[in-house]
């Protein structure tokens, strides 16, 4: 029996497409944006996805330009129901974005999350006046009152379910042997995750676990004809497209332990854990800073070693057969990180592809040869 | 036991019947070369019955059949579909056991294939980005903006001395510069020669990435050009291996694949 | 045997002999008393000459083994490494001494052979090709900032793994903002290098040695100051001057004497090329944006053919205010924090349009560098922003390192068309 996602979370997709929720949207970038801080605000926390088809922003950003900058800048410059944007200072392109609606979208609020590229004392510090400074500029939107930081606690607990509630799913999906969990539904379900109203994501996600749970156990009784699947990791950035979950659709592969923007990087986030920052003020925004800092890092962040050291105690640890390294193109940040990652992948003897990734516009066709020449080279 | 391999390409599609014996020897029965055109289903279907005609065998006499190329998902009559880089090693490793690097330059894309010295299989490759250079189509561009024909390009690389440097790798920058060189009165002989030293430099970057490992086989369409052979073989120092029909190379892996099936 | 075809025969020898022991004998060889003071004959302008012996008794020094070496990124404040004696690499501006010496198509192949994308900037896919190569001598400390890009920052993080230096590799963490949090978290990290590093090569840190980096960096300033107010008046340049040769001791010999001193003799050169200046017609002024290509080419010659003239680059600009010696830390913080290139672009822009409009200029080149989205980034808003002062903007695509990537028959082209828009109006 298959359980169709357009079902299982109806009211989630249409909480994000309709809009019909009488609060305002707030659209944001990275994962290091926390997410809590907007919900707080009584505002929709929107993961901006970008529109990929229309071609307005070549008129803007030159040809070797961030594929997901262009996207996002298209959908802004069409959307009239954002009442803000919250972007980070995650790279140069980012930063450009940040010039673009300032000067072309002067109606749009637009806040830059400076984030630091260290986590030392001072770092974490620096980070916490950050937070504030979006705390108050959130609160201006909203006409909330940003000296009654309890509600951050509260929206915290909501923005956290959904945290642990993916992190269960994950746990189901890479479990999965019997491929309940489809490899491109587990991806789309992540994508719901990121536009929609959090509690009704949180209570379609808790019943469509239940479900998994419910057939798994059927399964296990009546079949054990485990499927031999192979173990892929894909290492990159913003990959959230669709089209390229479907290529892995009907391949006969689990992607686990996922490293991109939209996976453990952005779920495994352990805010319940209220750290102590040695030193610091111990407030809301210090908390905050703390555990987006500790969250698992992206290029961006991780220094190239300890990167490297998280990435192979993955592939040990999971029994990965090979890594699939795909960068949306022109990614700097990402593309300096690959030449020592396939080095130490080499020296482990692990098989590994690079696949650059132009969001949307993509030849999903060679893409797909690639990856399935991969898969085949490994099931040899 | 009868097996065929189908490949469908951007520019071309081949098809190759096989036959296998007790000792599981093969023999080739028939194969067939033409356009792939705009309509791959009936350009597929169409070689595939010009190949059972060859081979003087009917449809059911084939026990498997698999599609490789491009196109491999569009062939509705074929048992099961595999990706062009397998069945290229396939087919490279049935006539030449030993070769450790395999070079496939196709009309719109290019590769590079390693394969395991202990287990025969390939362990790695790379595919040239959407751009023409280093494909068919970059040479049959340029052989266009020159007035030559393609075929005579390995007689003017042997038979040239001097090359001229061709520093657009573009193919539509790369053709510009053509003209204006012809402009200037430059030797064709010369840029020819440039050219081909041009297309062999894109495909050694993707081979040092990998790591050149001998033999190294070449197979594709662009094969059959002893120009492109003589400038790959003087960079890398070294003897190409070349089959015998380097363009069916993919369906004879495909139908190689499919006698294991 | 003439000067020229010395040169010639030098470059030669590099392009062939490609490693480091071959590069020492070079430089061994041009410092030769004879052959450095034939070579110091080869340059017209007095400023250029200067540079030249400098550099090259310089890289003699950082060859010689007998130093502790430091890479550093472009914009980080060299005033702290210099006053530690550390020996300084470039890496960005080696990359483009690999194009000036031709050597690019092997250390790109270098770099492509070892995964660096081709999307990637050259300046640090041919640095790194070059690191890896090991064609400059292995750094005891590398030092980086995310000013003005992040390409910076990662290229010289996997240069430090290269090295097994990760304990001794340090990024500037560049805010954002330009207000007093953002400069103290600055000034702290920079505090903070410099004690790390004191204590590392084992030295006392002596402050005094930095005040006066500061106080050799004051006196730079206020020399360049004097070149970029001259160069408001100045057409008659002398021949192959270029704002943009300068970069090494901009930047990376900044808090020396030896830069100040080259700036005062810039000052005095062109301030006796002002004097004897005769009004030169109609020549027009060009403000150059970014940096220029360092192999052999001809775009400034191209321009100059066609009455235009590039009268001020950007990177040129003094944005800082002058230094105060007993602050060091808050004082190169706060030099960092006024680059135009940090943060928002509108700091960018505000500091072209305001060079426009002082250096009286009929058009602005933005030389478009493959793979630098920062500067690239900006260009459409640029050109908007010049357009509403009437001022023409070139966006000239190429690349500064790879000549391959830069067809010389389209930039000409480009170049004449433009400035027979300019000469039009």
């Amino acid at each position: 029996m298959e359980i169709k996602i357009e079902e299982s979370f109806a009211d989630s997709i249409k909480s994000s497409a309709s809009l019909n929720t009488g609060r305002g949207m707030v659209a944001y970038t990275c994962s290091y944006i926390p997410e809590e801080l907007i919900a707080a605000a009584n505002l929709i926390p929107y993961r901006v996805y970008g529109n990929k088809e229309s071609n307005l922003a070549d008129k803007y950003f030159p040809i070797n330009f961030c594929p997901y900058v262009k996207a996002v800048w298209e959908e802004i410059h069409h959307n009239t129901i954002l009442d803000a944007i919250i972007l980070a200072t995650s790279c140069d392109g980012i930063r450009r974005l940040n010039d673009y609606i300032s000067y072309y979208e002067k109606e749009l609020p637009v806040f830059m999350l400076d984030i630091p590229r260290k986590s030392d004392k001072d770092s974490l510090g620096f980070f916490a006046h950050n937070l504030k400074n979006l705390w108050i500029f959130l609160c201006g939107i909203s006409n909330v009152d940003p000296g009654n930081t309890d509600i951050i606690k509260a929206s915290s607990s909501i923005i956290n379910r959904k945290r642990t509630l993916l992190k269960e799913l994950t746990k189901h999906y890479e479990a999965d042997m019997h491929q309940i969990i489809k490899n491109d539904d587990y991806f789309n379900i992540i994508n719901i995750s990121l536009s929609s109203e959090t509690d009704t994501f949180n209570n379609e996600l808790e019943s469509y676990i239940k479900k998994i749970k419910s057939l798994k156990e059927n399964y296990d009784t009546v079949h054990n004809d485990f499927k031999s699947n192979l173990k892929i990791m894909i290492i990159g950035n913003y990959i959230n497209d669709n089209n390229f979950w479907s290529i892995f659709e009907n391949l006969n592969v689990k992607l686990i332990s996922s490293d991109i923007c939209i996976t453990y990087r952005y779920f495994d986030i352990g805010l319940e854990k209220n750290y102590e920052a040695p030193g610091l003020e111990n407030d809301i925004f210090t908390d905050i800073a703390n555990s987006f800092i500790s969250k698992p890092a992206c290029f961006r962040m991780a220094d190239i070693k300890s990167k490297l050291n998280d990435i192979k105690a993955q592939i040990y640890e999971n029994n990965i057969n090979g890594v699939i390294f795909a960068s949306l193109k022109f990614c700097d940040n990402t593309l300096y990180s690959f030449p020592a990652l396939k080095n130490e992948l080499n020296k482990m003897k692990i098989p590994s592809i690079f696949l650059d990734i132009e969001y949307g516009k993509s030849s999903y066709g060679q893409l797909k040869t690639r990856i399935e020449a991969f898969i085949e080279m490994l099931n040899l | 036991m009868y097996s065929c391999g189908i490949d469908i390409g951007s520019v071309s599609t081949e098809a190759i019947i096989l036959k296998k014996d007790d000792n599981d020897n093969f023999d080739i029965c028939s194969y067939v070369i033409g356009r792939t055109g705009s309509d791959i289903k009936t350009a597929s279907e169409n070689i595939f019955n010009d190949a059972l005609l060859k081979a003087k065998i009917k449809k059911e006499d084939i026990k498997t059949i698999i599609a490789t190329g491009y196109g491999r998902k569009n062939v509705s009559f074929a048992n099961k579909n595999i990706t062009e880089i397998t069945c290229h090693a396939s087919g490279v490793l049935s006539v030449f056991p030993d070769v450790k690097t395999i070079i496939d330059i196709g009309g719109q894309d290019s590769k590079v294939i390693k394969i395991d010295k202990l287990t025969k299989k390939p362990i790695d490759f790379l595919m040239n980005d959407k751009c023409a250079a280093g494909t068919g189509r970059f040479l049959e561009v340029m052989a266009k903006a020159l007035d030559i024909e393609l075929e005579n390009f390995g007689k003017i690389f042997f038979n040239t001395n001097e090359k001229i440097e061709i520093t657009s790798t573009c193919t539509v920058f790369a053709e510009s510069e053509i003209v204006s060189l012809i402009g200037h009165g430059v030797d064709k002989g010369k840029i020819v020669k440039g050219l081909l030293y041009s297309v062999a430099d894109r495909i050694i970057s993707m081979i040092s990435r990998l790591g050149l490992e001998e033999p190294v086989s070449l197979t594709g369409g662009v094969a059959k050009n002893s120009g492109i052979v003589g400038a790959l073989e003087e960079k890398l120092k070294t003897k190409l291996l070349i089959p015998f029909e380097p363009q069916v190379t993919g369906a004879l892996g495909a139908a190689a694949l499919a006698l294991k099936i | 045997m003439g000067i020229v075809s010395i040169k010639e025969k030098i470059i030669d020898s590099i392009q062939n002999n490609l490693d480091i022991k071959s590069v020492r004998k070079i430089l061994k060889l041009i410092s030769n008393p004879i052959v450095f003071f034939l070579y110091g004959l080869s340059f017209k302008s007095v400023s250029d000459k200067y540079l030249n012996k400098y550099s090259l008794s310089y890289m003699r020094e950082v060859y010689c083994g007998n130093h502790p070496i430091a890479y550093g990124s472009l914009f980080i404040p060299y005033e702290i490494l210099n006053s530690l004696n550390l020996k300084l690499i470039l890496p960005e501006v080696m990359g483009g001494f690999t194009a000036g010496l031709g050597v690019t198509d092997k250390t790109l192949s270098n770099a492509a052979n070892n995964w660096y994308s081709a999307d990637l900037c050259t300046f640090h896919r041919s640095a790194s090709g070059a690191a890896n190569m090991s064609l400059f001598p292995k750094p005891d400390f590398i030092i980086c900032s995310n000013l003005a890009c992040d390409a910076a920052c990662k290229s010289f993080e996997d240069m430090a793994k290269k090295f097994e230096i990760e304990d001794r590799f340090y990024l500037i963490d560049i805010p954002y903002e330009n207000d007093e949090i953002s400069l103290k978290y600055l000034a702290v990290q920079l505090e903070n290098i410099y004690f790390d590093i004191s204590d590392k090569l084992k030295i006392k840190p002596d402050i005094n040695n930095l005040k006066k980096a500061l106080i050799n960096s004051n006196k730079l300033r206020s020399h360049l100051l004097e070149v970029n107010k001259i160069r408001e008046e100045l057409f008659d340049y002398p021949q192959y001057y270029n704002g943009l040769s300068y970069i090494l001791p901009l930047f990376g010999l900044s808090g020396t004497s030896k830069a100040a001193e080259l700036y005062r003799i810039m000052e005095k050169e062109l301030k006796a090329k002002l004097r004897k200046q005769i009004q030169p017609g109609k020549m027009k002024k060009i403000l150059w944006m970014h940096l220029k290509p360092y192999y052999r080419n001809e775009i400034f010659n191209i321009l100059e053919e066609n009455g235009c003239r590039v009268v001020c680059e950007e990177i040129t600009d003094v944005f800082w205010e002058e230094m105060d010696p007993e602050k060091p830390f808050i004082s190169l913080a706060s030099k960092m924090i006024s680059n135009p290139l940090r943060g928002n672009g509108q700091n960018r822009i505000n500091t072209i349009l305001s060079m426009a409009e002082k250096y009286k200029v009929d058009g602005a080149i933005l030389f478009s560098h493959w793979g630098c989205r920062q500067s690239n980034g900006l260009a459409r808003i640029l050109k908007d922003r010049l357009a509403e002062i009437k001022i023409p903007l070139l966006i000239l695509d190429g690349d500064c390192v790879d000549k391959n990537n830069c067809p010389s028959g389209q930039i000409k082209t480009r170049i004449e068309g433009f400035t027979e828009i300019i000469n039009s109006l």
